[in-house]
């Protein structure tokens, strides 16, 4: 698994790399300074494998709504971002009599902060490189697993990021198309104890402090969490955009608490200049 | 090659995007997936195998040559059920559509419990407050707290401890009380205890080896709110099983409280639930609890005083250990 993992990202990055070779062109000028609020509201398909609920993998389509702020200067992007999923999941042999659901809820908060390089020379596309912050955090609940009921999956991420960004002509109006691509370096873990329950049997017990406490540093080879977005804005009046988001995740935690995760997000924004 | 480097960005987004391949695959849904992962679930995670001398191998060596993919639903049911049977707890449960399977604790002890004969007899005019029906007989207040999944809250014990402030002490009937969240009874108990005092220590299931437990967690507990009572007495029999066990233990810490009845069922274990890959789910206990004296709570917690109902009482309408309860006041 790790090594099928590792195989495919490598051949990704090779093959992202000899892309940007082939656009080798002047860089574009953008002298504007540029902020930006947005919206946006989307739907999703997950999937999930978390042995802390059920040996069985998960699926569903909770819908997502995102909201944050973005600054855009000649050399330099960053975004405040805040979204969350909420909806249900259940297993493929799920019967409307052995339910096998969970509810899922999922709160991510990321700061993305991005220079523009010249290694990428084009006059269509500029690449940008940069880091990001992303502050994980998703709930499942399981009423039927009793004192099991909630797991959850807390991450604190630091994570190298990219972005190529083109600007497309179409019928006299000016789309902006990016693809972005992070993958977390060193992340902080959050997981159930290994029966995922807690000491609800001692009256004075800091419950929540106790189910926080199982927490570990990863770095990229233990908990791969990668991230890739292709987005399109589309000018409306005012300054003002449309965005269509394409998102892809997968993370894999590999610890004896194992969680695979992916998730394909769709998201429509209103993007409102400010 | 620049032509189409849009194209072949985009074609590598989607071929790389589909996690499938990371994941691994779900464990087959026919008998004998679902008995495997029953009895390994349990061989890593239940708590008493050594504590009930049950050699689980030899459970396996018994019942799995008796699986196989061509019997029905109800036959793996019936198998996996006579299979759960060997750890005699009933936090050990298995859960589908058609039947709920648990261990009857309970059916070999004399009831010890006769609710009409009570309600008759003893209760008279009595009041439900929250969920607890409580009077006062021969001046001695008196609460019949019947599951502690009934919530209670400090509004409804602030109001006992003001109808209860003139009398003699106060009698806590757990009888037939089968349990729920602890939380509920330790809300009441905190009107009663004299002081903080170690209960019992706790230790659950940490790995998949037989003894790899976490460290040992002492529970304290200690009063707190307006005092119900100085004296008490706890009425149990053989059904108070699981929160209503771990009440009992807590009391056995606090020398202003006497325990009167029957052993409790025990349920010593905390229980935590999983699923198969059918959808039936099943619960294990997970934890050991011992009392300051190394006493496993898991079989019951016996009395301080050994009373049985009488059935000669029970034909004349007297509750032989609610009487016992009263003559202690």
């Amino acid at each position: 698994m790790k090594k099928l993992l590792s195989i495919s990202c490598y051949l990704w990055l090779l093959c992202l790399n000899d892309s940007f070779k082939a656009f080798s062109q002047d860089l574009t000028n953008d002298t504007e300074n540029k902020r930006y609020l947005f919206l946006g509201v989307g739907f999703t398909g997950q999937t999930l494998q978390d042995p802390a609920v059920s040996p069985m993998t998960y699926s569903g389509g909770p819908v997502n709504f995102t909201l944050g702020y973005e600054k855009h200067k000649p050399k330099l992007f960053s975004s405040f971002q805040l979204s969350g999923d909420i909806g249900a999941m259940q297993s493929d042999n799920a019967t409307e009599l052995r339910p096998m659901r969970s509810s899922v809820y999922r709160i991510d908060l990321q700061y993305t902060y991005l220079r523009r390089t010249h290694f990428l020379k084009s006059d269509k596309y500029t690449l940008w490189l940069g880091g990001r912050y992303l502050w994980h955090n998703s709930i499942r609940l399981t009423p039927q697993n009793d004192t099991g009921f909630i797991s959850f999956l807390i991450a604190n991420s630091l994570k190298a990021s990219g972005l190529v960004h083109r600007d497309v002509q179409f019928r006299n109006k000016q789309f902006s198309l990016r693809y972005g691509l992070d993958l977390a370096l060193l992340s902080h873990v959050v997981r159930p104890n290994y029966l995922n329950i807690f000491d609800y049997l001692s009256p004075e017990n800091d419950w929540v402090g106790e189910r926080l406490e199982d927490s570990h540093f990863y770095t990229f080879n233990k908990f791969p969490n990668i991230n890739s977005t292709l987005s399109l804005d589309y000018p409306i009046a005012g300054g003002n955009l449309l965005r269509f988001n394409y998102q892809w995740e997968f993370y894999h935690l590999n610890t004896s608490r194992r969680v695979n995760y992916g998730r394909h997000l769709f998201l429509f924004s209103f993007i409102a200049r400010i | 090659m620049q032509k189409y480097s849009s194209l072949y960005i985009l074609a590598l987004l989607f071929v790389a995007s589909c996690e499938n391949i990371f994941m691994e695959k779900d464990p087959a849904n026919n008998p004998i997936s679902n008995f495997e992962i029953l009895w390994n679930t349990l061989d890593e995670r239940y708590s008493f195998f050594e504590y009930k001398n049950v050699d689980w191998d030899s459970v396996y060596a018994v019942y799995r040559p008796r699986v196989n993919n061509e019997m029905t639903e109800r036959q793996l049911w019936d198998l996996m059920t006579q299979m759960l049977n060997v750890l005699e707890d009933g936090h050990v449960n298995l859960r589908s559509e058609f039947d709920i399977y648990f261990w009857s604790w309970y059916a070999d002890a004399p009831a010890n419990f006769d609710e009409y004969l009570i309600e008759q007899n003893y209760w008279g005019d009595y009041e439900i407050t929250g969920f607890m029906r409580n009077t006062i007989i021969d001046s001695v207040g008196y609460i019949y707290y019947g599951s502690f999944q009934s919530t209670i809250t400090e509004e409804q014990l602030d109001y006992l401890a003001d109808k209860f402030r003139d009398t003699k002490g106060l009698i806590v009937d757990l009888r037939n009380n089968e349990g729920g969240d602890p939380a509920n009874g330790w809300r009441l108990a905190e009107r009663f205890v004299d002081q903080r005092r170690l209960i019992y220590t706790n230790i659950y299931k940490n790995g998949p080896e037989e003894n790899d437990f976490t460290e040992p967690s002492d529970a304290y507990f200690e009063p707190d709110g307006k005092r119900i009572a100085e004296k008490v007495v706890v009425l149990t029999n053989r059904r108070t099983y699981s929160a209503g066990n771990f009440f009992a233990a807590t009391m056995k810490a606090f020398p202003n409280v006497t325990v009167v009845g029957d052993t409790t069922g025990g349920g010593g274990g905390a229980p935590v639930g999983w699923e198969l890959p059918n959808g039936w789910y099943f619960n294990f206990s997970s934890s050991i609890t011992y009392l300051p004296d190394g006493f496993i709570i898991e079989d019951g917690v016996p009395p301080d005083i050994q009373v049985d109902l009488l059935e000669a009482d029970r034909q004349k309408g007297v509750d032989t250990i609610l009487e016992r309860a009263l003559s202690l006041f």
